[in-house]
């Protein structure tokens, strides 16, 4: 059964995540940092349904030590592929009032954690048939196309994480696994907020329509939900 | 200029030059008391060159200097205090330093960019340079693809933040008719430099620190507000994001 890891699933991109999976039959790692909460609800209910295919996992990404014990505890499975979806938007003070501490935890989740999570989860993807690393970039990291005054904490750690991917897509080709940055666009969720124009299923469709056709010759690719390819 | 890490390497080498071309530099760095070198060009250069002592991880630091040069125009700031690359291993990348590295590379290059923006606004040339390097474009890490060994992922990442830090900053201050941009001063031959020579290279494929600093001199003499949120190479040629 084809298998696929989401980190931050309890909600937004993540939780559809899990949804679309799930209905495609496949088995699903779905991981929140509080497995327990009000707000992991919704993925309890889903997993409770699923026939045991979705199994939630907790996972604080920025807690190291658990990302290797999920690592060790799931060490026969194999993962075609792995989304790093867990992220934050960071503090968006204005130039001149960074918040430092926002700043370097925002780094530790969006940027750290991703290598992070690669290094544990490499040996479970290379032994899947799909072998993809996912990470949920945003159009907002890429340089080329920055040309805004808003939200610096984010686009850095975004302009980051598109590093490790590329640095990842060099380390693991050899392991045959493909490594993507994608951008799910702006989607209306607690981050993207109400005015996005983009819904979080047709987001979601896309980026998975995104995975399912990447080979090696994408690897290292920073793609937009749409299938374009964005600027670095 | 105001520069940081103005105590070796290329940081000493922009005093030395800005010097002789009788310039006003204010030269930080962290322990004036052992900056033998910059102390010497200091004593001799008739007040041209003042040391400060800044460690540029302590944001307090940062704002007290700030404040004490607050009359004081800023025609270049000059980011230039740098760090070594360093050796990560795959499976062992130790987040810790990584950690540290974000605070002493990028935050500093904020934060003294936060705290001096007032100065170089009310100066004549309006400038901030941050320091870029040769692995930090994403479309093509150290100038090629990144392969199986390279053991400078987390270098290279932080990197990449400087400089969208630097595009980001280049929207936030242009309407205040400041230019930013980031350059890779190039593998020069510094002490910083040397330390990064495999054991089959030797230091005949390092750039020379004095034509290093010439270049880049020449580069923002010629920095307009539309070049601002650039990206380049030490010899001015332009580089991809």
């Amino acid at each position: 059964m084809e298998t696929v890891l989401i980190t931050g699933a309890n909600r937004g991109l993540g939780l559809e995540f899990v949804r679309q999976y799930n209905a495609a039959g496949w088995r699903v790692f779905a991981c929140c940092r509080e497995p327990t909460g009000a707000a992991a609800r919704d993925l309890n209910m889903l997993a409770g349904t699923s026939g045991r295919r979705v199994t939630v996992h907790r996972l604080d990404v920025a807690n190291h030590a658990q990302v290797d014990q999920l690592a060790l505890s799931l060490k026969r499975e194999a993962i075609d592929v792995l989304i790093n979806n867990a992220g934050v938007q960071g503090p968006n003070e204005d130039f001149g009032k960074t918040d430092y501490k926002r700043f370097a935890q925002t780094l530790a989740i969006n940027v750290l954690a991703p290598m992070k999570v690669a290094e544990a989860f490499a040996g479970h993807l290379a032994a899947s048939r799909r072998k993809v690393l996912a990470t949920i970039s945003s159009r907002m990291g890429s340089i080329g196309l920055t040309t805004g005054d808003t939200a610096i904490a984010y686009r850095t750690s975004k302009a980051a994480a598109n590093m490790v991917a590329k640095n990842l897509a060099g380390l693991l080709g050899p392991l045959g696994i493909t490594v993507l940055a994608l951008s799910p666009g702006w989607v209306k969720t607690d981050m993207g907020g109400a005015n996005a124009p983009l819904d979080v299923p047709t987001s979601v469709a896309a980026v998975r329509a995104i995975v399912a056709r990447a080979t090696a010759a994408e690897s290292g690719k920073f793609f937009h939900y749409d299938g374009t390819d964005l600027p670095w | 200029m105001l520069l940081t890490g103005a105590n070796r390497g290329l940081g000493l080498e922009w005093v030395r030059q800005l010097d002789q071309a009788g310039w006003r530099v204010l030269a930080c760095c962290r322990n004036p008391a052992k900056a033998a070198e910059l102390n010497a060009i200091a004593a001799k250069s008739k007040g041209r060159v003042t040391v400060h002592k800044l460690d540029v991880t302590h944001h307090g630091q940062v704002d007290k200097l700030a404040h004490e040069l607050r009359d004081v125009p800023i025609d270049v700031l000059n980011n230039n205090a740098g760090v070594l690359p360093t050796r990560d291993r795959w499976g062992e990348t130790d987040y810790h330093k990584w950690q540290e590295l974000i605070w002493t590379n990028l935050f500093s290059t904020c934060k003294v960019s936060e705290a001096f923006t007032p100065h170089v606004a009310k100066s004549r040339r309006k400038i901030i340079l941050t320091m870029a390097s040769t692995l930090s474009s994403v479309s093509m890490p150290g100038g090629g693809p990144l392969v199986w060994g390279d053991e400078k992922h987390v270098y290279r990442t932080t990197k990449a933040g400087i400089n969208m830090l630097a595009k980001s900053m280049s929207g936030y201050l242009k309407p205040m008719g400041i230019i930013v941009v980031s350059i890779n001063p190039g593998w020069a031959n510094t002490e910083m430099g040397r330390q990064d020579l495999e054991p089959d290279q030797t230091t005949d494929i390092l750039l020379d620190p004095v034509v290093s600093i010439r270049s880049m001199r020449q580069l923002i003499d010629k920095l307009t507000l539309n070049e601002t949120g650039n990206l380049y190479k030490w010899n001015g040629e332009e580089l991809p994001p």
